[in-house]
């Protein structure tokens, strides 16, 4: 869910949303004014110039029109008030739905905390995988096995091999420098 | 979407499983924070209110404004337009918000039966 959602800039948004609005409002007004000087002038039959806005207020076309768009614009917003109810009511549930799983997954994840109390979140022994570098290192806690598998391998590599220049001599002197520090 | 949801909940260790059930109601929560309050519903039931008085005085004293008061309608019809607006994007969220429960109460439920699995 996190990833799936990119956060938009809410400042474009509310800018998108506004002329969104404007288009609306001018759309429905140009089609509103021009439907009304098209049938009126239909009507009438009179020129554009002797057009006077008190004779078209005055006139039964307006009376009519005003009529339909109160009504329409009543319908509206009656049928808003069912529609807003539905809406609340949804988002009720929705919000008590998620609370109740929400509920459900913080009783499980603390019936798993009683179980396993002393545990810590973090990723389990058998999940860890040994880092090549923590072998050589002689300041981690000691490994005995390793440390007495490492000494035989030196010794019996020492009885081989004759000579001063012998690598093991070093893995030798850590391996006894693990023991020491061990203790 | 959701860890939880994908991948097979049985090869993964204890501290895993805790992990995604964790990130799960950090989801739910986050979710539960999305879903519009009801003082948005009833701001947005004031603005159509005041929309619909607004256009409706418009038409009404128009004649008597000679035309002016047309310019209350274009108010009133941007409140409402802005309305349906909102309201347009809030079922949009919603639907989504419904879909993200289905998915997230699946992912529930498998990470159940895996912890149940395992008799914790």
């Amino acid at each position: 869910m996190r990833n799936r959602e990119i956060p938009s800039d809410p400042a474009r948004k509310e800018d998108r949303r506004h002329i969104s609005v404007a288009a609306w409002v001018s759309a429905v007004a140009l089609s509103f004014a021009l439907g009304s000087f098209v049938t009126h002038f239909a009507l009438l039959g009179e020129p554009i110039s002797q057009f006077s806005f008190q004779a078209f207020f005055m006139s039964p076309f307006w009376s009519i029109a005003s009529t339909a768009l109160v009504c329409f614009v009543l319908g509206i917003g009656f049928a808003y008030v069912p529609f807003s109810w539905y809406r609340e009511d949804a988002n009720r549930a929705l919000r008590t739905e998620y609370r109740d799983l929400r509920s459900k997954a913080d009783g499980l994840r603390e019936r798993a905390d009683a179980v396993r109390p002393s545990q810590p979140l973090l990723p389990t022994k058998r999940d860890e995988t040994p880092e090549p570098e923590q072998a050589g290192q002689d300041e981690g806690p000691p490994d005995i096995a390793a440390v007495i598998s490492e000494m035989s391998a030196a010794i019996n590599a020492n009885l081989r091999e004759a000579g001063a220049a012998r690598p093991v001599d070093v893995d030798l002197k850590r391996a006894l420098r693990s023991i020491s520090a061990g203790k | 979407m959701l860890q939880g949801a994908t991948g097979n909940l049985s090869a993964i260790s204890d501290a895993a499983l805790d992990a995604r059930l964790q990130a799960l109601a950090i989801d739910l929560a986050v979710a539960d924070a999305k879903i519009s309050p009801p003082s948005a519903a009833r701001k947005r039931s004031r603005k159509v209110f005041r929309g619909v008085v607004l256009t409706v005085a418009g038409i009404l004293f128009a004649a008597q404004t000679g035309g002016l008061s047309l310019l209350l309608c274009v108010a009133g019809g941007t409140d409402i337009i802005d309305v349906l607006e909102e309201d347009a994007a809030a079922v949009r969220l919603q639907a989504r918000l419904r879909s993200d429960l289905q998915q997230f109460s699946g992912a529930f439920e498998r990470i159940a039966i895996e912890k149940s699995r395992r008799d914790w």
